[in-house]
């Protein structure tokens, strides 16, 4: 069972929901709950059956599916996608647990299965088909959600989201097909195999067109300055699930795709795009933490933040070396437990009160210690407080950038005061001073069911940031082949300078020259 | 050995999670006196370690687990108990002892009693992180949860908007040094490969200057933000809004020091850049004269108070510049005592007069309140520095360093700033305790604190007598790490006229401060009388108008810039822009649907333009093909 | 004196012939039955029209094992031309119409189905297509062409509503016009060139190195025009949406699959090798054609208000899409024709026939037309398993995968790529993206909109019966399964396509 575990994580969601359209309306959540739960174990015994100090894939499987335009099923797993698949069940299942009361809530989790599996999909492929294939699907059942599920502007908001993705990742498609050309000129035989691309190793000029082409896709998803308009929008309509797994989950795809396919296949050309990139970035950072500060509306100021956080993603992402990027996937986890529990407590605010504008509260700590507590940690952690899980990510993102340019690094580093600023000042407008609204007097503090959501996320928090070795250690060994693979392939004497050479041995060295 | 070191360490933590319990359930003793004995147990286990380091001058070093690890980059959970942790170790736990027994009594009466020693503690336990880590990254652990903890406090009472406000200015104006500290880690990581204290000062001396410079200057200024020097400086003063036996343990005893503890502890970096040392020196002459200048005429006791621990700040930089290290860090041990002592009076005060802050509300208290009275003078001498209290021998070193090194100005300066503490000093004590009983027009009756509260105080008022005693053994101890470097003036006479020319000066100041603040005819000010109105008295009272410049100037600012980036840019033009292109194609189907009107003639004819135009097209081609020479000839012609 | 012609029987093959013949006997043979016995079930010769299909499949699946076995076949004079495009576009062309007929099976009764006629009219009409395609005679492509457009019209006619006669008229008088300028241009190569099949005329062309270029250009271009009618290439697309609005939804699903098919293998028998032989002219011209075809349609078929309309310019904006391949004229891209073709027929054959069961037979008062959007609001609350399906077509048009049109975009824009045509590629990719808007607007309105005024569920299948729903069934399965028929798909297309030289 052991070889098919990544299948079987892919599909046991969806064929779970296929069969939830028999189980009974009233059943459905505790269906729902079960499914995801199974899911969540299968995902930590694929944990706990991984070999951290593996830098390859692992559990890799192989089926045909057009040999002759070379294109595989393959997925596989290693330390860069293990974790964000473990985070992607673990937020599938406590979203589900979590569920408030939901019209047609049948639907909502059967959406959510189908959207599980294509999460699961995209950071499993080891094909850039497949990876594309489950890439799209993902904006289906998200536009589903937002839509049906929305606020007043959900139709606008939810149309948008799909067509701004959707036109982006075409044009990513674009650069895959041409990458398959490229290394079918090489070998003489079609492949969207990434493993098979890992080999070939291109010119600088071709490099940087697929870089963009690439780059135009993985943008718009992150979604990085200036193709961010889409996530407010998104965010603000999205019911509170919605959002959650937005923020936690699918915004990571664009980031992980980027070390995934833009790192190791155009390594002179992410040193070539690293500067305007990283300008990009703390663009990202500080213009989206002042727009989160204008905001009125708390889930627009949480929206913003995440993509202020994104921005520092990708600023460890392209540090190019081992400190950044592995401090970028694992801010990656942080920064999706976090928002993701900010949402959460959005939406508990928003339950009771069916407002979201900030204006509207005040005073809440007399009224809902717990949550006021809560938020509060979570906010804490938002800003990056050490000893929480933001904390390692963010630090060793710039740390890691720092060694490409020390003054990026200290605009980008910014970041930890714009970001105090837009967070406390929120958290003041709504939990401090007195209730001056009599409709806060007396509401009811969180509940055992968003209890239940929350406490995991507080632990995670907390645990991750005093010990995140579990995760660094592993992630940190496929990090390492990645930016020597890097180094290996990088052409360019900048590039060779730029990305460290870790001399240690991996197995993909050697590598093919086109044309 | 390790036993004692885990139990300082983490007692304090213990105690907060076990106040933290009660969190949410109304007030109980309980929640604050187990924190205190805990504190007191953790008091006597570096109690027992300073002993150890003085004794034997082992230093105990432990690593507990890891912390992060990637690439070359490997940072532990790791504690160093050495003379200068272990000093800073005492001060913390002593002080915070102290203060957590007083605060039972201070507190009793709020309803977030719990939760104040839940936060009590865990500041305790931050700070200790600060001081025992034995890497920067530790550091900065503790250096934020300190932060935090602040945060936490000064908004302690968060119904009081300025409470609120102010607890966010500290964590803020905190953070954009922490900034330049995390540069400064950063640098020192890239540059010697670790974070490890003793690794990384070992790899210093080869490197180049300039990179020790920039982390000398980023290191401090993550120093000026905790200890709040210019222009950092405002929040210190707004944190006063927090319970007042916070104000003593935090912004007067220890996190605010942490700065200082900082610049000593990376001494062997400043050593190797003394031109950073010596702006360091000039920076905290400046803060002490400035400081001091603004606690002349400020109306707020404890406002009064703060500053004159801002300006205490700036002699231990002054001293810790001119590679004094020892002797910053000896001030910072004997401030810490009779400032705590100082601002724990104040509480007394606040409390027989019902939260009144301004002094001349006040006058004649010493009949009601005897033990309070003593004890607040004589922090106030301590402060002031008249022998033989613990401050004549900190301060006064102080002074020699800066007279034997012979930066004469830094002398001067802090020489004069001597002469204005003792005055403000003693405005206040004159203010509070002699002249008439002002507050009788107020209708409130005074009435002394609890017995415990003044017992609980007694140790630092002993200490802030007999610290100054202690020096020589403490420079015994402390010159086992630190650079020994003996401060005395060499010719007897020049010395001599210093000391007493100095004990002379202050205390003229005191006098006179006496004389202006006892007299009877002392009203309130109503803001009528000339030297209200005089330049410098409004400058002073409005603190140079600093703060009123970072209001308008840059948090406004910043306010409007965020709007005009939100309402115009990310909205009308990034956003708009999205939407115009999809708009452009709706517009031009809407606009060319017309070729369609569903009428057989028109379609014919746009079949036939087709072609028309189809036909035209090929027949220019092939002409063109057909006379391609001719063409080639003309164009030539043309000199194409 | 005349020496008579003495030819074989065996040098004619008349077997070439069989595939074409088997329908007509088919039409034959319903018109007598008619004749007998008049007033039978349509049931009855939609079934007989299913047989004599199902016939003429199995003839040509034996005519591709000889293609295979001794690759391309002439027959009849060498009028008669089997290579793979013919044998590939004849399975299109039958199995499409296997798939249409039963549609005519509906559960309201409709005018046209009553007569025989209909069904005869029907298959004489794919006796024409295959024809059209199974020859490169110029004449004989004429014939077919015409024989099949008549037919067609009649059809159309026959759905008894003015919109349909005013369609069918409209139609008939451009159809006209196009045959005019088909044969005027095919008389242009015959002065040129001595000769009406298309591969003498290459020859000829190509033996005086197209001196005079002008005359081929004109040609071309009235060659141009009436295929372009035919693939509703813009500027000559503008019948379309009319017509389609005009026939019943099947039809109209019918209409924007096989004739375009039967143009399209024309088309590349004409201009391939024209471009192949460097007439930069033509090229420039079909490039700005594609992209016009596909863009202006798109951009057309957002501002749509009635789903058949949107449907309607969706076809000719697919149709522009696939006329990349003739423009790229690679191996690659001919066989992406294919692919993409019969994944196309499955996908859109199946949306029109979910607007076909769903047609009421008049219209209610709060719709303007037949099929506008807000008729499919809030459809998943009505019919939640109908939705679903639609909203797969819907997506499946759009090239989401893993759904069956996907994955002949993919290999289209692919062959794009490898054809060298980059900028084209991302024309056609941004295309798609645009299309997603429809697409998507279909979709928003059945499942995030609340009903005009309340259904119940039956309006959405007020047609339906067993052999539609089996219809849409095969078209689902189709669409979402394709994913595993594509390699073998491919390896079949390509080979076809290689061995007869395109």
């Amino acid at each position: 069972m052991l070889d098919h575990i990544l299948s079987i994580l892919i599909f046991f969601p969806a064929l779970a929901a296929m069969l939830g359209f028999v189980v009974n309306k009233d059943s459905m959540r505790s269906y729902g709950i079960a499914v995801a739960t199974i899911e969540f174990f299968l995902a930590l015994w694929l944990w706990f059956a991984f070999d951290g100090n593996v830098s390859g894939m692992q559990f890799m499987e192989q089926v045909a599916l057009v040999p002759t335009f070379g294109i595989n099923y393959i997925v596989g797993v290693d330390g860069i996608s293990l974790f964000i698949i473990i985070l992607a069940a673990f937020f599938t299942m406590i979203g589900i647990a979590s569920l408030g009361e939901t019209k047609d809530i049948k639907n909502m989790i059967i959406t959510l299965l189908f959207l599980q599996m294509t999460m699961v999909g995209v950071f499993a492929a080891l094909d850039a088909i497949v990876f594309y294939v489950f890439w799209e699907l993902s904006l289906v059942p998200m536009l589903y959600i937002i839509g049906a599920w929305g606020g007043p502007l959900r139709i606008y908001a939810s149309v948008k989201f799909f067509l701004y993705t959707f036109a982006g990742s075409l044009v990513m498609l674009v650069g895959m097909l041409f990458m398959a050309y490229f290394y079918y000129q090489a070998t003489g035989q079609w492949s969207f195999a990434i493993l098979d691309w890992y080999r070939l190793i291109l010119p600088e000029s071709f490099q940087i067109w697929l870089f963009v082409a690439f780059f135009i896709g993985f943008a718009i998803k992150v979604p990085m300055f200036p193709f961010h308009t889409w996530l407010p929008y998104a965010h603000g309509q999205a019911p509170t699930i919605g959002s959650v797994i937005l923020a936690a989950i699918l915004l990571k795809m664009g980031t992980y795709a980027f070390i995934r396919f833009s790192l190791p296949l155009f390594p002179d050309a992410s040193v070539y795009f690293m500067y305007p990139i990283a300008v990009l970035a703390i663009i990202m950072i500080i213009y989206t933490a002042m727009v989160a500060y204008a905001q009125k509306d708390i889930k627009q100021v949480v929206a913003y933040s995440s993509v202020s956080h994104m921005g520092v993603i990708i600023l460890g992402t392209f540090a190019l070396n081992v400190e950044g990027i592995t401090g970028s996937i694992f801010l990656m986890i942080a920064h999706g437990v976090v928002s993701g529990a900010l949402f959460f407590l959005v939406g508990v605010i928003y339950d009771r009160r069916h407002t979201k504008l900030m204006s509207e509260f005040g005073g809440l700590a007399h009224v809902m210690p717990r949550y006021a507590t809560i938020f509060g940690l979570m906010l804490m952690a938002a800003v990056g407080l050490p000893l929480t899980i933001n904390f390692v990510g963010e630090f060793l993102s710039l740390l890691g950038f720092y060694k490409q340019s020390h003054i990026l690094t200290l605009l980008a580093g910014i970041a930890i005061i714009v970001g105090a600023i837009y967070m406390l000042a929120a958290y003041k407008k709504m939990f401090f001073g007195e209730v001056t609204k009599e409709e806060n007097r007396n509401l009811p503090d969180v509940n055992k069911r968003e209890l239940l959501a929350l406490i995991p996320l507080v632990i995670i928090t907390v645990w991750l940031g005093i010990y995140p070795k579990p995760l660094l250690g592993t992630i940190n060994t496929s990090v390492e082949s990645v930016v020597q693979l890097m180094h290996e392939k990088a052409l360019s004497e900048e590039a060779k300078t730029r990305i460290p050479s870790l001399n240690i041995l991996i197995n993909k060295t050697s590598a093919k020259e086109a044309h | 050995m390790e036993l004692f070191l885990y139990t300082a360490l983490f007692s304090p933590l213990v105690g907060s999670l076990f106040a933290a319990l009660f969190g949410a359930s109304p007030k109980t003793k309980i929640a604050g006196i187990v924190p205190s004995i805990l504190l007191g147990v953790s008091f006597l286990s570096s109690f027992i370690l300073l002993i150890l380091v003085m004794v034997t001058g082992h230093t105990i070093h432990v690593e507990m687990m890891t912390w992060m690890a990637t690439g070359d980059l490997y940072i532990p959970f790791g504690f160093v108990v050495d003379q200068v942790s272990v000093t800073m170790m005492i001060v913390v736990t002593l002080v915070s002892t102290v203060v957590h027994v007083y605060a039972i009594g201070y507190m009793e009466h709020d309803k977030g009693f719990n939760r104040f020693f839940s936060y009590l503690s865990a500041f305790v336990f931050s700070m200790m992180i600060l001081v025992m880590s034995d890497n920067f990254a530790g550091l900065f652990i503790g250096w934020e949860g300190v932060g935090l903890c602040s945060w936490l406090l000064i908004g302690f009472w968060y119904h009081k908007e300025s409470a609120s406000w102010a607890a966010n200015e500290a964590f803020i104006m905190n953070r954009i040094a922490d900034l330049g500290m995390l540069i400064g880690i950063f640098m020192i990581y890239w540059n010697t490969g670790t974070l490890q204290y003793k690794e990384a000062f070992a790899v210093m001396p080869s490197l180049e200057h300039d990179v020790l410079t920039w982390m000398g200057i980023f290191l401090f200024i993550g120093a000026m933000g905790k200890s709040a020097q210019f222009p950092l400086h405002t929040w210190l003063a707004d944190a006063m809004e927090g319970p007042t036996p916070v104000s003593a343990l935090i912004h007067a005893a220890t996190m605010v020091t942490a700065g200082v503890y900082l610049v000593v502890r990376a001494h062997p970096l400043y050593d190797l850049i003394p031109n950073v040392g010596l702006f360091i020196a000039s920076l905290g002459a400046f803060v002490a004269l400035f400081a001091a200048s603004m606690a002349l005429v400020n109306r707020d006791m404890k406002r009064v108070i703060a500053y004159s621990t801002l300006s205490q700040l700036g002699y231990m930089f002054a001293a810790a510049g001119l590679g004094a290290y020892w002797v910053a860090l000896f001030h910072l041990m004997a401030h810490a005592f009779f400032k705590a002592l100082l601002f724990l009076g104040a509480g007394n005060v606040m409390h027989a007069m019902h939260d009144e802050l301004d002094p001349f509300k006040m006058g004649g208290l010493r009949k009601v309140m005897k033990g309070t009275f003593v004890m607040m003078t004589v922090a106030s001498v301590a402060l002031a520095g008249i022998f033989p209290l613990a401050g004549f021998f900190s301060k006064d070193l102080i002074l020699e360093v800066a007279f034997v090194e012979q930066h004469y100005i830094i002398y001067t300066v802090l020489l004069f700033t001597a002469g204005l503490t003792a005055f403000y000093s003693f405005r206040l004590v004159a203010l509070i305790f002699h002249g008439e009983d002002r507050y009788k027009l107020f209708g409130i009756h005074p009435h002394e604190a609890y017995k415990f509260m003044l017992v609980a105080m007694s140790p630092l008022l002993i200490l802030a007598i007999i610290a100054g005693s202690l020096k020589l053994s403490y420079f015994e101890m402390i010159t086992k790490l630190l650079p020994i470097i003996e401060y005395h003036v060499h010719h007897p006479a020049v010395y001599w006229t210093m000391i007493i020319g100095t004990q002379l000066f202050v205390i003229t100041a005191i006098a006179y401060a006496y004389k202006k603040y006892t007299r009877k005819d002392i009203k309130v000010p109503d803001g009528t009388s000339k030297m209200e109105n005089s330049f410098v008295y409004k400058l002073l009272i409005n603190q140079y108008y600093i703060p009123y410049f970072y209001e308008t100037y840059i948090i406004k600012a910043y306010r409007d810039l965020s709007e005009v980036f939100w309402i115009k840019v990310d909205q009308k033009i990034v956003d708009a822009t999205v939407d115009g292109i999809a708009n452009v194609f709706y517009q031009t189907g809407e606009k060319t649907r017309v070729m369609q009107s569903g009428n057989l003639s028109t379609m014919l004819k746009w079949m036939v333009a087709g072609t028309v135009v189809l036909l035209s097209l090929a027949v220019v081609f092939g002409l063109a093909a057909r006379h391609s020479g001719e063409i080639k000839m003309f164009l030539s012609g043309l000199g194409v | 004196m005349l020496s008579p012609v003495n030819v074989s029987i065996e040098s004619l093959n008349l077997m070439t012939l069989v595939p074409m013949l088997i329908p007509i006997i088919g039409a034959l043979l319903i018109i007598v039955i008619d004749l007998f016995n008049s007033d039978q079930h349509k049931s009855l010769y939609v079934m007989l029209v299913l047989l004599v299909l199902g016939v003429d499949f199995v003839a040509l699946m034996d005519s591709a094992g000889v293609f295979e076995k001794n690759g391309t076949v002439m027959g009849v004079f060498d009028v008669m031309l089997i290579d793979g495009l013919a044998i590939l576009s004849q399975f299109i062309i039958v199995g499409a119409s296997m798939l249409f007929i039963p549609l005519a099976l509906t559960h309201k009764r409709f005018h046209e189905f009553s007569y025989p006629e209909f069904f005869a009219l029907f298959l004489f009409m794919i006796a024409g297509f295959q024809f059209m395609v199974a020859t490169d005679n110029l004449i004989l492509i004429f014939v077919g062409l015409e024989t099949a457009s008549l037919a067609l019209y009649t059809l159309i006619a026959m759905h008894n509503r003015d919109k349909s006669f005013e369609a069918a008229v409209k139609y008939f008088t451009m159809g006209a016009l196009a045959a005019g300028f088909f044969s005027f241009g095919s008389m242009i190569f015959y002065a040129l060139t001595g000769s009406v099949e298309i591969n003498q005329i290459a020859a000829v062309l190509s033996a005086n190195n197209y001196e005079d270029i002008a005359f081929v250009l004109i040609g071309v271009v009235f060659l141009l025009a009436s295929l372009g009618f035919k693939l509703s290439m813009v500027p000559f697309h503008t019948w379309t949406p009319d017509v389609y609005e005009g026939s019943s939804a099947a039809l109209a699903g019918y209409m924007s699959i096989v004739p375009k098919i039967a143009a399209f293998v024309v088309a590349m028998r004409l201009f391939e090798f024209l471009i192949h032989s460097g007439v930069v002219w033509l090229e420039v011209i079909l490039y700005m054609g594609v992209v016009l075809t596909m863009t202006m349609a798109n951009i057309w078929a957002l501002v749509q208000t009635d789903v058949k309309r949107m449907l309607a310019y969706s076809s000719i904006s697919h149709a522009g899409f696939v006329m990349a391949a003739i423009l790229i004229g690679t191996t690659q891209s001919n066989s992406a024709l294919f692919l993409y073709w019969i994944l196309f027929s499955f996908t859109n054959l199946g949306s029109f026939s979910m607007l076909w069961i769903s047609r009421q037979k008049n219209l209610p008062a709060h719709q303007q037309s037949d099929h506008s959007y807000d008729k499919f609001a809030g459809m998943v609350k009505a019919s939640p398993v109908a939705a679903t399906i639609m909203a797969l077509f819907m997506l499946s048009l759009a090239g989401v995968p893993p759904f069956a049109l996907f994955w002949g975009k993919m290999y289209m824009i692919s062959s794009a790529i490898t054809g060298g045509y980059t900028v084209l590629a991302l024309i056609m990719a941004l295309n798609s993206a645009i299309a997603g808007y429809y697409y998507l607007k279909l979709i928003v309105y059945m499942f995030m909109k609340e009903p005009v005024v309340e259904y119940d569920g039956r309006v959405f299948s007020a047609n339906a019966t067993l052999p539609l729903k089996t219809i849409i069934g095969v078209a689902a399965i189709g669409t979402i399964f394709a994913f595993l028929a594509v390699n073998q798909l491919l390896d079949f297309i390509t080979v076809f396509v290689y061995n007869s030289g395109y």
